[in-house]
């Protein structure tokens, strides 16, 4: 059960990460990324509308018949999405301002949708709530390491502190979003490759055994 | 009668109803719940533009209850909703602010743009000093456009109207690029102007 739980956290954060493995949710990561702060207030709103959302699917998934689960999960998303941009108007209208009209996309964004579907709907209320968690924490993090990036090389500052005079522009054009999102993507497929390839390496390197027995 | 609850329709439709009523419901007493008024509004626009709160009085506000002060001035291309005037109490050698709620029309896919403006006088100057924006429809791009293009409406009201189309001319210009985005915050200045020269 705890490796459930482990599993279920690796998969949604890091594994299948739903921004640069599975290419989810893209409009606001090529939209929001220019500044790091931006990523982690669109990660935190995503974050709380996947968990409520995949909690409330999980409950209701015997009760939804298959027939409409497609309209009732936008509504139930549009739901938190509609609450989220309350709380958010009534208590930092500078935040939803930023946001502006990326908060009600959140809706339409596929990643929410993609794990109500394939997740929520046929697991239980724990595990859900997990996957809902790991999936937000992976689009936040993805977002705030691509917003750190184009804010440091687009305005030489990393969380609105200024790091260096040096700016390149295109960093903070819609191209410089493109040119970010593909170079993080083929990093992560690097990277996670690498890893993935030398743990199949380990796990069927063969044992040369000697004549006596002894392993080589 | 029982055939009909069996039916698949009858559940989908019901399993809809029931969790389009729940949101609602909820959506309700939250929207009342945190509902932020027309003067909470008006307090974080003038904190945005002052950096503080200010005190203010009333010449026209079309969300107060007071008929005397509630009808929004009209224009061709745009309309004034609030018009206050900023500490005139504390004036002195006759220094104080109006601050503008305008509304410009004809932008981008026919959607408009608020804005609020902040006019000081001094004496017989009375010049834009500062400009910021409340909302717009339809006009994506609005986000889009900096500190630049506010800043090009800081002038002396007594300069003239603005315009928005390259070819104008006798007017001030403000070309913000390939769209007509620029077009209803034109107008939302313009109506300022158009009221502090009437």
């Amino acid at each position: 059960m705890k490796n459930d739980y482990k599993k279920i956290a690796f998969d949604g954060a890091i594994k299948n990460n739903p921004t640069l493995k599975l290419v989810l949710g893209t409009c606001p990561t090529l939209a929001l990324t220019t500044a790091a702060m931006n990523g982690i207030y669109m990660g935190l709103a995503v974050t709380f509308v996947l968990i409520c959302s995949n909690v409330l699917v999980s409950l209701l998934r015997k009760a939804i018949p298959k027939e409409v689960r497609i309209p009732a999960f936008v509504l139930i998303i549009a739901t938190f999405v509609t609450i989220v941009r309350l709380i958010l108007d009534y208590f930092l209208p500078d935040l939803n301002d930023i946001m502006g009209l990326y908060l009600p996309l959140i809706v339409v964004n596929c990643i929410i949708l993609a794990r109500a579907e394939s997740f929520a709907s046929k697991n239980g209320i724990l595990p859900s709530a997990l996957d809902g968690l790991a999936n937000g924490v992976g689009f936040m993090i993805a977002l705030t390491l691509m917003g750190a990036f184009r804010e440091v090389l687009g305005r030489g500052e990393i969380f609105g502190f200024k790091v260096w005079n040096f700016t390149l522009d295109f960093f903070g054009t819609s191209a410089g979003a493109f040119f970010t999102y593909a170079l993080f993507i083929a990093l992560f497929s690097l990277i996670y490759g690498a890893i993935a390839d030398r743990k199949k390496d380990k796990a069927f390197s063969p044992v040369l055994k000697e004549p006596n027995g002894e392993a080589e | 009668m029982r055939k009909l609850f069996n039916n698949i329709w009858f559940k989908c439709i019901s399993v809809l109803l029931a969790v389009i009523i729940c949101s609602g419901g909820l959506i309700a007493v939250l929207s009342d719940v945190l509902y932020v008024s027309p003067e909470v509004r008006t307090k974080r626009a003038l904190i945005k533009i002052y950096g503080e709160e200010k005190s203010y009085s009333v010449v026209i506000d079309t969300d107060s209850t007071d008929d005397a002060v509630n009808s929004p001035i009209e224009y061709e291309k745009g309309k004034i909703d609030k018009i206050y005037i900023i500490d005139k109490e504390n004036e002195t050698d006759g220094e104080y602010d109006f601050v503008f709620k305008s509304t410009g029309y004809e932008g981008y896919k026919s959607g408009n743009v608020t804005l609020w403006v902040k006019v000081s006088v001094n004496g017989g100057n009375r010049r834009i000093s500062k400009v910021i924006l409340e909302n717009y429809t339809k006009q994506t791009l609005m986000s889009k456009l900096g500190n630049g293009y506010y800043d090009t409406f800081l002038t002396d009201v007594t300069d003239g109207y603005f315009t928005a189309d390259k070819d104008g001319e006798g007017v001030k210009n403000v070309v913000t690029g390939a769209t007509k985005s620029a077009t209803a915050g034109v107008n939302a200045v313009n109506c300022v102007i158009a009221y502090l020269e009437g």
